[in-house]
């Protein structure tokens, strides 16, 4: 492996061929319960995604966004590390809770913001959080969560914490100030933080080419004396390795990493975006026949560990156990009124304590002022 | 009861929808997640999936029709056990993760909150939203005034502070009154008498401005504040024009063409728009560049249930009269149906509308934005005009046509809408054929 980020041609870490065969002798660096457990957590991932969007489509849940696509990437980054080393999402990323054993229900709870949403519906839904796993809040801003990686990363080399910071950005949050603070920092710092940078070929509907000059977005790292390393985002074992690598530096004092994750995100920004108005279907299906799942599932089926009649058990039980779970969100009612309050200040201060007191008393059960509150 | 399906908000604050495409129909059984039908929004066209297995009972739009979020998109009956709310008795707070357990529902019920005192709850209906900044409530404050009590004049009603000061003014009680009012239970408002204006009163009825209605709203709107524009009037002698139509009236009708006078225009605007490529054109005000368009197509507004609406003859430069005629007849039969598919409402480069059989004299039709052109065709009447020295009676007809000034000077606008004329009363065979 070569991380090779001097001008001229910037190579592209692939180490599984589109037919599954590993370009290296692979197998004794990847675990066999690894690989299934990574396997299964992105196929789970993409059962999920499909039937979530339906809900959307039925207005079950507000709001929601697909991680198709981009699966390899966002597992096989969280398998590398520790799962209490702290995770800085973007927001295809919430998958990591679910790889970190947050129960699917709750899962389901924040997207409907119901009483067993941890979040207590101040979040959109789809923007998960949790302090049980380490995930943080995401933000809809983009690029805001790098500085936090970054002086959480910080911090816990000044206290001689073990944690790392992984912090997800995508493509267009490159072109953000907040990027350049994050970065610069970091280098400067040697902070033991791991940026991961799912270059999905779109922010919303702005191509890359729109915002920004460099065409390897990985040249941006030299920039700020952080090593770089451009991955194959669709390979999850070269995703793995480079992720694997990059922590270890981090752990050891050697400082940041970016890494390009080189992928595609497959279906729309969100259930409000439709993207055949801005992109060919050509494209998509180049895209298509580079399916991150299928790939490594090849891999599995060529290392004698998967199979069709695992797949088909596998898509059945995921199925149920998703369709169990929203049996039971759905039946949950509306967080108490009193969290509207809540969850902001670790103390509530005298106004807020005011309001909720007023509130409390005229907001009334059942909407009777009509969601209307005489502030 | 069928399961009713109410049309969600498919993207953040998407008001309506429409039914491109069912694809399911009554009678069909459907299982869960089954798509039902395609909806186009102002963000996206999607497919709508079943939240429910059963049978479709009714579909509650056709297609090509447009209907609100909360429209009863589809009634279902259900098969049996597919209901989710079938599995509440397995509910338990195990269904949370680490930090707070939620209540479990049997301590809560289906409602909200334990705290809420009854008569807070009676009281609740009768309170009113109050939008106001914290500053302008500070000042009511000051003033004794109860803001429950106050019309805002603000955007979207929000209560500025020359509202509080005017209504501080007004008001015939002393305010110390008022200010104990204020400080009082919240529920004290209720009592109080009905404001002027605060709720509608008999003498006005509130139309809510959806669907097309809001649409042409906007697109006037926006057009009246972007293009300056202005209006040029003329007159044509169309009584050649008429004859021929007469005669060949009973042809047209055998064909199963209705022969309007319109079609006429519409025949005699292809070569006029060739002629003049700045008529044919829009203004790109992003780009700051004058777009020729190559394609003549030209809108014809008619009249559809929920308003006017203004279907697309394409490529009307190419089509003969009779053509014309049939295309016209068809696209206002589909507007009358609301019918008209999305293609056939958009991409034209010049629009055409007409002021009905009353006619008047001088219209000034607004530019449909970003083309450049639109021509009012007034009703034809048989009016006296003096040719060779004597009064004789024609048929006439005024045209007004409207333009973009930053595109077209009169002089430039008068010279096709003489150009038109020209070919209106110039030899039939000449141009119509």
């Amino acid at each position: 492996m070569s991380h090779d980020t001097a001008p001229g041609e910037i190579k592209l870490l692939t180490v599984l061929e589109p037919e599954g065969r590993p370009r290296a002798d692979l197998d004794a660096d990847l675990d066999a319960d690894l690989c299934l457990r990574l396997y299964r957590a992105m196929h789970f991932q993409r059962v999920l995604d499909g039937r979530l969007l339906n809900l959307q489509r039925q207005g079950r849940i507000g709001f929601y966004g697909t991680a198709t696509g981009q699966e390899a990437t966002t597992f096989a980054a969280a398998a590398a590390v520790s799962d209490s080393d702290w995770v800085f999402p973007a927001l295809r990323e919430g998958g990591i809770l679910l790889w970190r054993g947050f129960p699917l229900e709750s899962y389901l709870c924040q997207l409907i913001g119901n009483q067993g949403d941890t979040l207590h519906g101040h979040q959109m839904p789809c923007h998960y959080a949790d302090k049980s796993v380490n995930v943080v809040s995401w933000s809809s801003c983009i690029a805001t969560q790098l500085p936090h990686a970054v002086g959480m990363a910080f911090a816990a080399q000044k206290l001689g914490d073990p944690h790392i910071a992984l912090a997800f950005l995508g493509d267009g949050a490159t072109s953000s100030p907040d990027f350049h603070a994050a970065m610069n920092f970091a280098g400067v710092w040697k902070a033991p933080v791991v940026f991961v940078c799912q270059n999905n070929h779109w922010a919303i509907s702005v191509p890359v080419s729109k915002q920004t000059a460099v065409t390897e977005i990985v040249r941006k790292a030299d920039g700020y004396g952080v090593p770089g390393v451009r991955v194959d985002g669709n390979d999850a074992a070269a995703v793995y390795l480079a992720m694997r690598e990059a922590a270890g530096r981090a752990r050891s004092g050697g400082g940041p990493t970016f890494i390009e994750a080189v992928t595609y995100r497959m279906g729309g920004h969100s259930s409000s975006d439709d993207p055949t108005r801005y992109r060919e279907e050509a494209e998509v299906k180049t895209w298509g026949d580079r399916d991150p799942i299928v790939r490594f599932r090849r891999y599995l089926e060529h290392r004698g560990l998967w199979g069709e009649a695992r797949e088909a058990e596998a898509t059945k039980e995921a199925q149920a156990r998703i369709a169990a779970a929203i049996a039971k969100a759905e039946a949950l009612p509306p967080p108490a009124l009193e969290t509207l309050f809540e969850d902001v200040y670790a103390e509530m201060p005298w106004h807020l304590r005011e309001q909720r007191d007023w509130f409390l008393e005229a907001g009334g059960p059942e909407g009777k002022s009509e969601g209307r509150f005489p502030l | 009861m069928p399961f009713a399906f109410k049309l969600p908000d498919l993207g953040e604050g998407v008001a309506e929808g429409e039914v491109v495409r069912w694809l399911v129909a009554e009678g069909d059984t459907v299982a869960e997640d089954q798509p039902l039908a395609e909806v186009l929004t102002d963000k996206a066209t999607v497919e709508i999936p079943s939240p429910r297995a059963g049978r479709i009972v009714r579909l509650g739009a056709a297609e090509g029709e447009r209907v609100p979020v909360g429209h009863v998109l589809v009634e279902i009956e259900e098969a049996q056990a597919s209901r989710p709310a079938d599995h509440t008795e397995t509910i338990s707070t195990e269904a949370t993760a680490s930090g707070s357990a939620p209540a479990s529902p049997t301590d809560t019920g289906p409602s909200f909150s334990p705290t809420v005192r009854p008569a807070a709850k009676e009281a609740a209906g009768l309170l009113r939203a109050v939008e106001a900044t914290p500053a302008v409530r500070a000042l009511a404050r000051e003033l004794g005034v109860d803001l429950t009590q106050v019309e805002g004049t603000g955007p979207g009603g929000r209560l500025l502070p020359d509202d509080v000061r005017r209504a501080a003014s007004h008001t015939r009680a002393p305010a110390v009154t008022t200010a104990v009012a204020m400080e009082a239970e919240v529920p004290a408002t209720g009592a109080e008498p009905e404001a002027p204006g605060a709720a509608p009163s008999g003498d006005e009825e509130r139309v809510p401005l959806r669907g097309l209605r809001r649409r042409i709203a906007e697109a006037m709107t926006k057009t009246h504040a972007l293009v300056p524009q202005f209006t040029f009037v003329a007159e044509a002698d169309v009584d050649a024009v008429m004859a021929d139509r007469e005669r060949r009236k009973a042809e047209a009708e055998a064909q199963g063409v209705k022969l309007t006078f319109v079609s006429y225009v519409l025949r005699a605007l292809g070569p006029s728009l060739r002629s003049f490529p700045y008529l044919n054109a829009s203004l790109d005000d992003e780009k700051q560049e004058i777009v020729l368009k190559k394609g003549i197509h030209v809108a014809v507004a008619v009249a559809a249930p929920d308003g006017l609406t203004v279907p697309v003859v394409r490529h009307a430069d190419s089509l003969g009269l009779f053509d014309l005629a049939r295309e016209v007849g068809r696209l206002a039969e589909q507007a009358r149906k609301n019918a008209l598919k999305p293609e056939e409402l958009s991409g034209a480069t010049f629009t055409v509308t007409t002021t009905g059989a009353k006619g008047g004299v001088l219209a000034t039709p607004l530019v449909h934005h970003p083309q450049v052109a639109v021509l009012g065709i007034h009703a034809v009447t048989p009016k006296p005009v003096v040719r060779d020295g004597q009064i004789v009676i024609r048929r006439m007809v005024n045209l007004s046509l409207s333009l973009d000034h930053r595109v077209v000077d009169g002089q430039l606008g008068a010279d096709f809408l003489y150009d038109l004329i020209g070919r209106l009363e110039s030899p039939l065979e000449g141009w119509v054929a």
